[in-house]
């Protein structure tokens, strides 16, 4: 891949990668540093794309593969962050407030799917490839995520943030 | 009516604007520097282990076919029905009150199917894998149709502190169960007896077309010990410790005869079915219960509404829907949820039973209250 190619693919897709990351981790230091394990292997990949979309699809299949090592990783659970130890201002999604902690409240497997399906526009069948599982699964976890997200945001709405109300 | 794709985006943009992340000018500068630097993180990897378990693994897989076994298949698929995964053990424990646990809600099953012959529906095997702290043997594997069952037993060392610890623990076995085909699947493991050190597991697999004549292909990664997250900055359902890992595969041809009875019935009956909300209700719809097809071990059912041509991703529900047998007993299935994935007039439904049922032995099935005797 040329210089130019990873340099257009990292303008169009950046914000799609860090925001499927950001269904699977819960701080954004671990977002970025899966993006750009996603656009590294990108740019080291030796095969070709048919076409911007199949690009797409390839880089979020990558950042929901290299999410789940992430967190399968026996050391992720015991290392603290570079960027927690003052060098870069650490910011840990849970512990936000308004509709970026709603959103990581919602259960990790419902949240992917919901994500993939209205933000990202897959249909289920594509979701369950990406995600390794079945088509019953992803339309599962879609009902149950929307569910969820209902509930999560009719208890914040108490809060009476403006951002939340507007989704009422 | 809430829009999922602008909460969504309004999240992303909170994201972006309260984070530091890199720029896209930063983030190719950060990639071109990793290309350079390439050959230095093969160095620091993991890789180098896995490849040294993999070559272990190839050394020490033993694998017979047709040899006398030590084992008896019914022995070994007579405990697995009614077992949960790992995962799903441990979610009533995170949140008790969460809708998507509502599954969990045990239901009273008066029927039982003690004498069945599981032979009849696969075959004995006999592949081992040493590892490192543990054997693993795969003994038996065992379908019909669209599922398969594959039975396996871990062996942990001695030394290896196998104990629960503080809370709810329990070990879970990373294994990918697919077909050479790559048919869709779905998987789990369910841990069905432990004995000392010998964990038992199913891994189950539903592929969406039929599985015979096949060949399943086992990868197995690893084992982990599964725990309730225990801080919101880990993960939220939950996380593991201790894992062991592997690389071993196992190819297994599913040639066993397809043996199993199957039932199908036209019902052309009137049933009500739940549809699921954006808002998370459920709205009740009329609709016919075209027909049902009843094999040992699966029911698929399909229905219309009023000539609805249903859109991708509608779910519905139909729970509970309970069998009852010829000697009065019920076995009722709960979590029931069709779906469409394209434009079509019928939806289908697709369940596995609690345990094997003999499909001529049911006299009625019970929808929302409604029984209908199936001739």
């Amino acid at each position: 891949m040329t210089d130019s190619e990873l340099e257009r693919y990292i303008k169009l897709y950046r914000a799609n990668v860090i925001g499927a990351a950001l269904c699977y981790v819960k701080n954004t230091s671990d977002a970025e540093d899966i993006a750009q394990d996603v656009f590294f292997r990108l740019y080291t990949y030796t095969g070709t794309f048919e076409s911007d979309e199949h690009t797409k699809a390839w880089l979020l299949r990558c950042t929901i593969n290299l999410s789940k090592s992430l967190l399968r990783s026996h050391w992720y659970k015991f290392s603290l962050p570079l960027e927690a130890a003052g060098e870069k201002a650490h910011f840990d999604i849970a512990e936000s407030d308004g509709l970026l902690q709603v959103m990581s409240r919602i259960t990790k497997r419902n949240r992917i799917a919901l994500y993939m399906y209205y933000y990202e526009g897959y249909s289920t069948s594509e979701i369950a490839e990406m995600t390794g599982t079945n088509v019953d699964t992803v339309s599962a976890r879609l009902s149950r995520g929307r569910k969820q997200l209902k509930s999560l945001l009719i208890k914040e709405r108490r809060r009476s943030d403006d951002e939340l109300q507007r989704f009422f | 009516m809430m829009n999922y794709k602008d909460f969504f985006e309004n999240a992303l943009c909170e994201a972006f604007t309260k984070a530091p992340f890199s720029d896209d000018e930063q983030m190719f500068n950060i990639v071109k520097e990793r290309t350079s630097n390439m050959e230095k993180k093969k160095l620091r990897s993991k890789k180098p282990a896995v490849i040294a378990a993999s070559i272990a693994a190839a050394a020490a897989l033993t694998v017979s076919a047709g040899a006398a076994l030590n084992w008896d298949i019914n022995a070994l698929f007579g405990d697995m029905f009614g077992k949960k995964s790992a995962e799903q053990n441990i979610m009533p424990y995170i949140d008790t009150d969460s809708p998507q646990n509502a599954q969990f809600v045990a239901v009273e099953n008066t029927y039982q199917n003690i004498g069945f012959d599981y032979s009849r529906y696969g075959k004995e095997l006999d592949m081992s894998y040493d590892g490192e702290g543990y054997i693993l043997n795969l003994k038996g594997v065992m379908g019909e149709g669209r599922v398969i069952y594959l039975i396996y037993d871990i062996v942990f060392d001695d030394e290896n502190d196998t104990l629960p610890k503080e809370g709810f623990t329990e070990w879970e076995p990373t294994c990918i169960l697919d077909t050479t085909d790559n048919l869709g699947r779905s998987l789990e493991d369910s841990l069905i007896r432990k004995v000392g050190n010998t964990y038992t597991y199913c891994s189950h697999m539903t592929a969406s077309d039929d599985l015979y004549g096949k060949t399943l292909t086992v990868d197995f990664k690893g084992i982990r010990r599964i725990v309730p997250a225990t801080s919101v900055k880990l993960d939220y359902d939950y996380t593991d410790i201790d894992r062991y890992e592997a690389d071993f595969k196992a190819e297994i041809p599913i040639d066993f005869e397809s043996n199993a009875p199957s039932r199908n019935i036209v019902l052309n009956e009137p049933i009500t079915v739940y549809e699921q909300q954006v808002n998370g209700k459920l709205k009740p719809v009329d609709s016919v219960l075209y027909d049902m097809t009843i094999t040992p071990f699966t029911c698929t059912y399909s229905f219309c509404t009023n000539g609805k041509v249903f859109g991708k991703a509608e779910c519905y529900f139909t729970d509970p829907i309970t069998f009852t047998f010829g000697n009065g007993t019920e076995l009722i299935q709960m979590d029931n949820m069709t779906r469409t994935d394209a434009n079509t007039d019928t939806q289908t439904g697709f369940l596995e039973f609690d345990q094997p049922v003999e499909p001529d032995d049911i006299v009625s099935v019970t929808i929302d209250g409604k029984t209908i005797p199936l001739k």
